[in-house]
């Protein structure tokens, strides 16, 4: 009966880490759509799968933490058993980014518009920040990963990786929230405000009867429409493009007397998804190069001599020395080592020789005799 | 004998392994071996004894053709003439071979033949004998000069394996002796008294040959004129003994032989060795990783 539930426990874990896997690439593909400005289409099947995956998240940490707390583990759930990273890479990037955003898709909400767009693009900037939130699903990956064949070694290199991913995650998330809030031109104010002064030209060319001269904001490419309570008087594109190719999020809104500015904040978007691919990428690197090169130094360092005088102490017929490195041999490990090659292995010659070394064969090797 | 555990041991060291094994765990085996299933009311001094019969016997026809093909197949005995003395016969083999099965017989004898027949089986003498001689140094120096053995490589070679071969001789006539000599080691007086026993039993074989291999179990310390080809047979005879071939070797380990040289240069006084062979020839293993 246990083999069985273990069996399905170990089958849901793999399918666990498989939607983890998928939820990164969800992740990456989603900030690229952004940037290479694929089709709204698209980009709201990401949006959509986005909150399918916080929502799958947010559904396995609550039944990890209600079980856990069942049982009376619950801060062990989530101290050491890193419960924490299930909590924060799905509750609030549910509440406050993808489920925000899939509820303005199912609303229809229109454009933003222009009384409050500075403090809203700052609030969209932020949600897009704590996306950045569910790279902390690499380490659960991770976690799992048997790179190095020693246990202390594993959790050691699991803790550094950890540490240091984790505090760079929420540290760029804190920071960027808290700066999004700052009152200071930055380029969304810029961006926006060139736009207001753009509206108001309109406006004054519309009032001096120049309307011909509008055709001039051709060459701003972020400018789309500009519509008068006559009618549309410029149109970048026509309305299947804009159809095809933007969504409701992606249109900024400005009204200045009687015309009313349509313009594309897909830039400002872009260069957030910039940062979010640079943050993506430089965690991965970082995961990698810690894998690559602390893990194997932890291993020459601490475990590997650590073994071998283990082995030494333990098995009779061993007797290699540990080869003691210059550069560490003022190491605690290293000392220890210097120790055993030089005064314990001598001893245990002798003793091995004197026949008190017993035997290289244990009880447990002849276990079928006690059958 | 064929436990995963003594993989790697020579046929001498897996019987020496399994006699320990069952002197350290008598008390968890006699209930057992003693029980209807096995030796139904046997002592436990009648069970050690149809053991150690039984595994001297498998052991014995492992080793047996390996100690004679050494002694009439692969031992070249000219180096004789180079030493200006008497030509080996096939008497000088016969002999020898009649001592090795009288020596088999006993349990200090079978302990002290472990190391010999593995530095001859495995190869580890010819190779440190080789190199040694070819890097003209310490070894090179005591061997040729020294000991003034003017004759080619392969020749130092084969006395060595005499050498090495006669040495465990020693526990026929000085039973306290230790396995590999150890702290025990022969005040020259009493190792002249062994070489002229052995000369008795092999006649045919020269006594400044003997005499070598006797003197491996004198302490350097004690005599600066012991003869070089004792002194490498002293360390190899040791070396040997407690030997486990194939060793996987962990990583950040010093390799076997590195390992047992350094280990042997901190207990040279202990057990009389050469200090400056072993420094040869653990440098000769840490060169090429033995």
């Amino acid at each position: 009966m246990v083999k069985p539930m273990k069996k399905s426990r170990d089958l849901i874990e793999n399918f666990i880490l498989f939607v983890i896997l998928l939820v990164l690439v969800q992740t990456f593909v989603e900030d690229l759509a952004v940037l290479l400005g694929w089709s709204w289409s698209v980009r709201k099947t990401l949006v959509i799968s986005g909150f399918g995956f916080d929502l799958f998240f947010s559904i396995e940490f609550l039944a990890r933490y209600f079980s856990a707390l069942k049982k009376g583990r619950a801060k062990h759930y989530l101290m050491k058993e890193r419960g924490w990273i299930d909590l924060i890479a799905s509750l609030p990037l549910l509440l406050f980014s993808s489920g925000p955003g899939v509820v303005a898709l199912l609303e229809g909400a229109a454009y933003i518009k222009a009384a409050s767009i500075l403090n809203i693009l700052k609030v969209v900037k932020t949600v897009r920040i704590a996306r950045i939130l569910r790279l902390l699903r690499l380490l659960k990956i991770f976690k799992k990963i048997k790179f190095v064949n020693a246990v202390m070694a594993q959790r050691h290199v699991t803790r550094i990786i950890t540490t240091v991913i984790s505090s760079f995650v929420l540290t760029l998330t804190a920071v960027s929230f808290l700066l999004a809030f700052v009152d200071i031109d930055d380029a969304e104010t810029d961006f926006v405000e060139k736009h207001e002064i753009m509206a108001r030209t309109a406006e004054s060319l519309l009032d001096q009867g120049m309307g011909a001269v509008i055709s001039e904001f051709e060459g701003y490419e972020s400018v789309l429409i500009i519509r008068t309570h006559e009618g549309t008087i410029y149109t970048r594109h026509d309305n299947s493009f804009y159809d095809r190719w933007f969504g409701p999020s992606d249109y900024g809104y400005l009204e200045s007397g009687e015309v009313e500015f349509f313009y594309s904040l897909k830039p400002l978007y872009a260069a957030e998804s910039r940062s979010n691919i640079l943050i993506f990428i430089s965690i991965i690197v970082m995961l990698i190069v810690l894998m690559l090169t602390y893990s194997p130094h932890f291993a020459l360092t601490i475990t590997d001599p650590i073994n071998i005088m283990f082995r030494g102490m333990s098995d009779s017929s061993y007797n290699l020395e540990v080869i003691v490195l210059d550069e560490f041999k003022e190491d605690g490990v290293y000392k220890l080592a210097r120790q055993y090659n030089e005064e314990y292995l001598p001893l245990k010659a002798r003793s091995n020789d004197q026949g008190q070394g017993g035997s290289a064969l244990k009880m447990d090797d002849f276990e079928d005799l006690f059958k | 004998m064929q436990n995963p555990s003594l993989n790697g041991f020579s046929a001498l060291q897996r019987e020496e392994q399994l006699l320990q094994f069952f002197i350290i765990n008598e008390d968890k085996l006699k209930p057992t071996l003693s029980s209807p299933a096995y030796f139904n009311g046997w002592s436990w001094q009648d069970i050690i004894k149809l053991m150690t019969a039984t595994l001297y016997d498998i052991t014995n026809n492992q080793i047996l053709p390996q100690i004679e093909s050494e002694i009439f197949d692969r031992t070249n005995y000219a180096y004789v003439s180079f030493m200006k003395l008497p030509p080996a016969s096939d008497q000088t083999k016969r002999q020898l071979m009649a001592v090795m099965k009288r020596l088999l017989s006993t349990p200090a004898g079978r302990q002290s033949m472990s190391g010999a027949l593995t530095a001859l089986q495995t190869g580890v003498l010819k190779r440190y004998i080789m190199l040694g001689f070819e890097r003209q140094k310490y070894i090179h120096f005591e061997l040729t000069k020294v000991q003034r053995l003017r004759m080619p490589q392969e020749e130092i070679y084969n006395l060595m394996k005499t050498t090495i071969l006669i040495r465990p001789l020693i526990s026929l006539f000085a039973p306290n002796m230790g396995r590999n000599g150890g702290s025990q080691s022969l005040s020259p007086n009493y190792a002249e008294k062994i070489t002229k026993q052995i000369c008795k039993v092999i006649p045919a074989l020269p006594d400044t040959i003997i005499r070598a291999g006797v003197n491996s179990a004198i302490a350097f310390q004690d005599d600066r004129n012991l003869e070089t080809t004792a002194r490498l047979s002293s360390i190899f005879s040791s070396r040997c003994a407690q030997m486990k071939e194939g060793m996987k070797i962990d990583r950040g380990a010093a390799a076997s032989d590195q390992s047992w040289f350094n280990v042997a240069r901190r207990n040279y006084k202990y057990y009389g060795y050469d200090f400056d062979m072993l420094t040869e020839l653990y440098n000769i293993s840490a060169e090429n990783g033995w």
